[in-house]
């Protein structure tokens, strides 16, 4: 695969953003075997989910990528951390930060909870309370998808 | 010093993980071009990811990113 190849570039880039992100905010540590893991992790699920639902893959979906690393992070390369909801916040603040780049928002409460629904689900198996990966990828990118249509 | 992977790391991650499934790789831009198009609106985005790729990430949007991460915390 080529160096320049911009799909590895931008993968490359998003978890860098989580990495220092997660740093900068609480001095927390993914190391480079750990950000290596989490890809594998991430890539893995890609397939499973191109097989499902007959996906076929242009580039990097970024909220796809970014809502199932950082529940990746917090569900098995940080499992036993006690500061593991660190992980997940940093993954979801870029997805934000993301958002807020391609000129969307959403309110601040809204994002909180969506994290604790998604925390939830993969604490206490609370279904009926709770959303997992697909939900978390599905409402960033309903919010960054949304249109407003004229009256 | 923060240590973080590099595009050809992850390249051979990716091409590690569609062997073991025996699944289709893009393995390069031709072939991107082979699949049909899945309609995000994440041009912006895309052209983001390219200019931090080659100009590296703004201290404020490292301080951005890190601010939001310390308000989604707060409920966690």
């Amino acid at each position: 695969m080529p160096s320049d190849h911009k799909l590895n570039k931008h993968i490359a880039e998003m978890l860098k953003m989580i990495v220092t992100t997660a740093e900068k905010s609480c001095h927390l540590i993914i190391t480079k075997d750990e950000q290596k893991a989490l890809l594998r992790l991430v890539a893995n699920q890609y397939t499973g989910h191109k097989k499902e639902y007959n996906v076929r893959v242009s580039s990097v979906d970024q909220f796809k990528f970014l809502a199932w690393a950082g529940i990746f992070l917090y569900s098995e390369i940080k499992e036993n951390d006690s500061q593991k909801s660190r992980y997940l916040a940093a993954a979801v603040a870029v997805m934000w930060d993301l958002l807020q780049k391609n000129n969307k928002d959403v309110d601040a409460k809204l994002i909180q909870k969506l994290t604790l629904m998604v925390k939830n689900h993969l604490d206490k198996d609370k279904s009926h309370l709770s959303t997992g990966k697909n939900g978390l990828y599905m409402a960033f990118r309903f919010a960054n998808e949304s249109t407003i249509l004229e009256q | 010093m923060l240590e973080i992977i590099t595009p050809d790391e992850v390249g051979e991650i990716l091409k590690e993980v569609a062997e073991s499934h025996d699944a289709t790789l893009i393995t390069s831009d031709e072939d991107i071009e082979e699949y049909s198009f899945v309609n995000h609106t994440t041009e912006k985005v895309d052209a983001y990811l390219t200019e931090v790729a080659r100009a590296g990430l703004l201290a404020k949007d490292i301080e951005s990113m890190a601010q939001k991460a310390n308000l989604i915390a707060e409920v966690l």
